[in-house]
């Protein structure tokens, strides 16, 4: 797989990542996150399992704990986030959660790896341009949601960095069916503990239904394989650079998306201006002009 | 890997149903469009599949109307769904020598070529199909086919054909059946770019200028000259 076509994949991901909101928009607000954690993740395995059944007689006992560790990683990650949300405002929940692009260059600094200095100015560029684009305040920065919120950036990074080790030494196939499930259990597990009705607590509609379907299709199945699979040619600080544009492909679908979708937001200078800075700081990172040695660059 | 026709054809409509049917909720015009991620599908289906992959399209797409907006104006949908699988198929075998893949700068831009072409192609099919079979011009079909089309064709169908055309997957694509036409006549260039201008030309007159077939009469003669130029591409 070429680099170009391993970016496009990337942008796939960052693209169905970002049209997930007008469909999680349109769950009812009582719908537990747990449950749609349950479902999604349920539904996606269901898929990938019979697209990939013939696969499936491959699974190692490896390809089931290194699966079961990511999964871990994204539920902790998922329940830190959720927690952070409730306690700081929005913006500044969105901005420290995107902060994985600079906690996973300085995790690879444990590993030996070194960043670019394309790598760390734009980095600092796609940072500066998130905080413009969620408006971040300083105001009530050391908090708990705070602590929370970067705690899940950390996990997502953990998982980023897990997730480029494991799909070079496994098939990135199985590794995703088999977290795909995990995901779904531990999902289930936290779920039966918040409501023990579970699925029959449930109001289940044409809409509800429709949209845990696209979301499990596109945000689960689809997003997974392909990020796992683009893993196995990509160092993670790639996919992070090109997971960081996904503000500006939000603002384009904004935009563009008609308004009874959750769509026909107004542009404002503030997202105008934060997404241009994430576009040239992605740019920056995304090559290696600034490299001398350019072969020195490459190998990241 | 190598996949039988039968397969071919089950996982596309498949694949079409599932994705088809789970959008009829993003209703753009009532009864008769909607927010369309499954038109990634024919453009990939078709370069891989060839004939077999336009049949399922095509039969996919009644089978989803089912599901919310069935009509006479279905059959319509069969044939454009159908031509939207079979022209980037004939179109990738017209003006290259390689399996579809998108591994050079290259391909890349020959699919977005055939990508907007299709596009065009199948805004036109429906609008004017509406408008010739059931008296109806409607404006908005033309320019949300267009744009669910263009969209979702390169921005889902591109990534799907990188991942069915990788190393791992390596999907072997159905080998070429010779154009009728234009196989034998040396003048692929000019009837395919005739063929593009005349379809940039109807979406100018109707998205840009706002013009009705009822008024400008020009535009059924371009239609006419534009179902000449798909048979050419397509038979």
């Amino acid at each position: 797989m070429t680099k170009t076509e391993n970016n496009i994949l990337l942008f796939s991901v960052t693209l169905c990542w970002s049209a997930s909101y007008i469909f999680i928009k349109s769950l009812p607000p009582d719908f537990s996150p747990y449950a749609y954690l349950t479902m999604t993740a349920g539904i996606a395995a269901v898929i990938l399992s019979i697209v990939f059944w013939r696969q499936l007689k491959q699974i190692k006992s490896s390809t089931v704990w290194r699966s079961f560790i990511l999964s871990i990683f994204l539920t902790i990650d998922m329940l830190l986030e959720k927690k952070g949300i409730e306690l700081i405002p929005a913006s500044n929940a969105s901005f420290l959660s995107a902060l994985t692009i600079m906690i996973v260059p300085l995790i690879m600094l444990l590993f030996s790896v070194k960043p670019s200095r394309n790598n760390i100015i734009g980095a600092c560029i796609i940072v500066f341009g998130l905080g413009f684009s969620t408006r971040f305040s300083p105001s009530g920065f050391l908090s708990l949601g705070t602590f929370y919120m970067l705690s899940a950036s950390f996990f997502y990074s953990l998982y980023i960095i897990a997730a480029d080790r494991f799909t070079k030494e496994e098939n990135p196939l199985l590794i995703c069916v088999v977290q795909m499930i995990f995901a779904a259990l531990l999902g289930y597990i936290i779920w039966s503990i918040e409501e023990p009705r579970t699925f029959f607590s449930v109001n289940y509609t044409h809409e509800l239904l429709s949209s845990v379907f696209i979301l499990a299709f596109f945000m689960k199945a689809y997003a997974y394989i392909v990020l796992m699979f683009s893993q196995r040619y990509a160092d993670p600080i790639r996919v992070t650079i090109i997971a960081s544009t996904e503000p500006v492909i939000a603002l384009l679908l904004a935009v563009t998306v008609p308004a009874v979708y959750s769509g026909g937001e107004r542009l404002t200078a503030f997202s105008l201006c934060g997404s241009l800075f994430i576009a040239v700081g992605a740019v920056i990172a995304g090559t290696n002009f600034l490299e001398k040695n350019k072969e020195t660059a490459n190998a990241y | 890997m190598r996949i039988n026709r039968k397969e071919q054809f089950f996982i596309t409509f498949a694949a079409f149903v599932a994705l088809g049917a789970s959008f009829k909720v993003m209703v753009l015009i009532e009864g008769l469009t909607e927010v369309r991620p499954v038109n990634a599908i024919p453009p990939v289906s078709g370069l891989i599949c060839g004939f077999v992959g336009a049949f399922a399209c095509g039969l996919g797409n009644l089978a989803a109307d089912m599901f919310g907006s069935f009509s006479a104006g279905s059959a319509l949908g069969v044939v454009a769904n159908f031509l939207a699988a079979l022209l980037p198929y004939r179109l990738w075998h017209l003006f290259s020598n390689e399996p579809p893949n998108l591994h050079c700068k290259k391909n890349i831009s020959l699919f977005i070529a055939i990508c907007a072409v299709n596009a065009l192609t199948t805004a036109w099919v429906l609008s004017f199909g509406f408008y010739l079979f059931f008296d109806s011009w409607i404006e908005e079909i033309y320019t949300y086919v267009f744009f669910n089309n263009l969209g979702f064709s390169i921005g889902l169908g591109m990534p799907l054909l990188i991942l069915l055309t990788s190393d791992s997957a390596s999907i072997e694509c159905t080998k070429p059946i010779p154009n009728i036409i234009l196989g034998k006549i040396k003048a692929k260039i000019p009837i395919c770019a005739a063929y593009a201008l005349i379809m940039i030309i109807i979406f100018i007159s109707v998205s840009v200028l706002h013009l009705r077939p009822q008024e400008a009469v020009w535009l059924n003669i371009l239609s006419a000259l534009s179902l000449a130029g798909l048979l050419i591409q397509t038979v």
